[in-house]
């Protein structure tokens, strides 16, 4: 229980907040909190199942196309959730049969492969507006601030469930068989999991929350068109978060997008040419520094012999 | 003599045009320690394997307690009650002993469903296999002898009727195995039956109550350790023909 005093006293903050946020900070922290709560979900496939799911974006691409079609339709947006929630976890069911039965490299290329396809997909569908997009109903509100409010506690109750949903997990006889799975499924295997219907569920789950973010991201921006949607450069994203954070923590993905969408806004700023370089620099020096993510600095304690023991095993 | 617990007939396997095991028959009985021996690449691995479902049998048949296991997946025959060992130990890195224990304890044959029962029982068999006073640490830490003796105790974890080990001896010192061969006798005084793959002669001779050796993938001799020792085929495959001669015309 103490471990998670820290995070309510920042969820207490994040809940009051917004009034006092400029326009352009609310902004920021909608996208932080968003990229938080992807980055939780890919960690429940990539990092406790260890299933490098690159093409995890597809799922994001699925909820906001579904979301976005059904508006369009005279749907009202919750009522949309629900058919995003079960596009998502079909296609992670029907999917994941043949793919996850890949491991490590083999499995990314093909989760990547499958994102690129639904893209081409969307880019041909009518229905999906093709390579146009698709325009969604504006949320009404006051004032732009109180919309803008209003997406921020959306994205923000996702969070929150993700973040139950692994503390669940973290304690559960199916976070145990996922952590099982990541070391050596043939081991996994021997001790009487079920490893297919293991991993099927890990990827489900993961898209559950992934296309929620989706959806609520279509309605937030309400333009979606499918090479934003299923950039494949946001799944990139959700992975450095959760290497940077700590993959396979409850809390090591919520620091890994902070950290990274914060460290990329200052960049960005100072340096606006080279802001590509200097990140990529950051990225690799956390990796090669602290493999374990910021999380095992902050629980584990600061010191140089760390670091310079991590630099010595991660030679090759 | 008690009933049959595990049964084979005819089991096969081949990979492409080498057969590793060869039409090898055999009957396991309730509350025996069974030993198979053999020299190196005899096939003595590929059996436990294919008795697991780890690999899909070329040819033949496995039963256990009359149930056809063979062609069954590896988590099905682990929760029917067969748990088996790694000769190359597979911890799960990154957790501490206990955790490993838990995963065993959660899915087999036992069914703890609830963090708290697992984990009790996690300590039940941390005590009993020796590693209560590493159980807080990260597997990643340990020796040898302890890491066989977490494949062990998540094997145990499992409940099982019947284990199966896999040279849980080889890589360890003569105290280090004295220890571990207490182990297996306690055990197997508690009910399970047990199957050793053993390379370590002395360790099987003294465990075992009945054997069956392999060459080859072939089985050239069973019964018990005495008949064994005496067993002339057994000589040649382990010591050579030239030997085997020389002590006949001794």
């Amino acid at each position: 229980m103490k471990k998670h005093i820290i995070p309510l006293i920042f969820l207490v903050i994040l809940i009051i907040i917004p009034p006092f946020l400029s326009g352009y900070m609310l902004r920021i922290l909608t996208a932080v909190v968003m990229f938080a709560t992807l980055t939780e979900a890919i960690n429940i496939i990539a990092g406790y199942a260890g299933y490098p799911a690159f093409g995890n974006v597809v799922f994001f691409g699925m909820g906001a196309y579904v979301t976005a079609i059904l508006m369009n339709h005279g749907f009202g947006f919750y009522l949309t959730l629900i058919p995003s929630i079960v596009t998502a976890v079909l296609f992670a069911v029907v999917i994941g049969f043949p793919v996850l039965r890949l491991r490590g490299h083999y499995f990314a290329i093909a989760s990547l492969g499958v994102n690129v396809a639904v893209m081409e997909i969307v880019n041909n569908l009518k229905i999906a507006g093709a390579a146009e997009g698709l325009t969604l109903p504006l949320k009404k509100g006051a004032n732009p601030h109180v919309v803008y409010t209003y997406f921020y506690y959306l994205f923000l109750v996702v969070l929150v469930l993700s973040v139950i949903f692994t503390i669940w997990l973290e304690k559960n006889r199916f976070g145990f068989g996922l952590r099982a799975i990541r070391v050596d499924e043939d081991g996994a295997l021997a001790m009487g999991i079920n490893t297919p219907l293991y991993k099927t569920l890990a990827w489900s789950y993961s898209a559950v929350f992934t296309a929620l973010v989706g959806s609520i991201y279509a309605y937030w921006i309400s333009y979606i068109d499918p090479e934003t949607v299923f950039d494949p450069i946001i799944s990139v994203k959700m992975f450095v978060m959760m290497l940077i954070g700590g993959a396979s923590t409850v809390y090591g993905p919520l620091i890994g997008a902070v950290l990274l969408e914060l460290i990329a806004e200052v960049v960005w700023s100072k340096f606006v040419n080279i802001h590509g370089i200097v990140l990529g620099a950051i990225i690799i020096l956390t990796v090669i520094l602290i493999p374990k993510g910021f999380l095992d600095l902050f629980t584990g304690g600061f010191s140089w012999r760390r670091l310079v023991q991590n630099i010595k095993e991660n030679m090759i | 003599m008690s009933e049959v617990i595990l049964k084979g007939r005819g089991v096969t396997k081949k990979f492409g045009g080498l057969v590793a095991v060869n039409s090898v028959d055999f009957d396991v009985y309730e509350g025996e320690i069974f030993g198979i021996i053999g020299p190196n690449g005899a096939g003595k691995t590929t059996l436990m394997n294919l008795i697991v479902g780890l690999l899909p049998l070329s040819d033949g048949e496995i039963y256990f307690r009359n149930v056809r296991i063979s062609g069954k997946k590896p988590y099905y025959i682990a929760r029917l009650g067969i748990a088996r060992t790694f000769q190359i130990v597979k911890p799960f890195k990154g957790m501490t002993v206990l955790e490993n224990i838990m995963v065993g304890a959660f899915f087999g044959h036992g069914n703890y469903t609830s963090y708290k029962e697992a984990y009790e029982r996690a300590e039940e068999i941390a005590n009993l296999v020796g590693l209560w006073e590493k159980r807080d640490e990260l597997v990643d830490h340990l020796n040898l002898a302890q890491l066989k003796r977490i494949e062990l105790a998540r094997a145990l974890a499992l409940e099982p009727e019947v284990l199966l080990l896999d040279e849980v001896m080889a890589g360890l010192n003569p105290t280090e195995m004295e220890k571990i061969m207490d182990l297996v006798r306690d055990i197997n005084k508690k009910g399970v039956t047990v199957i050793m793959i053993e390379h370590i002669m002395k360790a099987v001779m003294g465990l075992s109550s009945r054997m069956m050796v392999l060459h080859f993938g072939t089985k050239i001799a069973e019964g018990t350790p005495e008949e064994i020792s005496q067993n002339e085929d057994v000589i040649k495959a382990y010591l050579g023909e030239r030997y085997s001669k020389r002590r006949k015309s001794a």
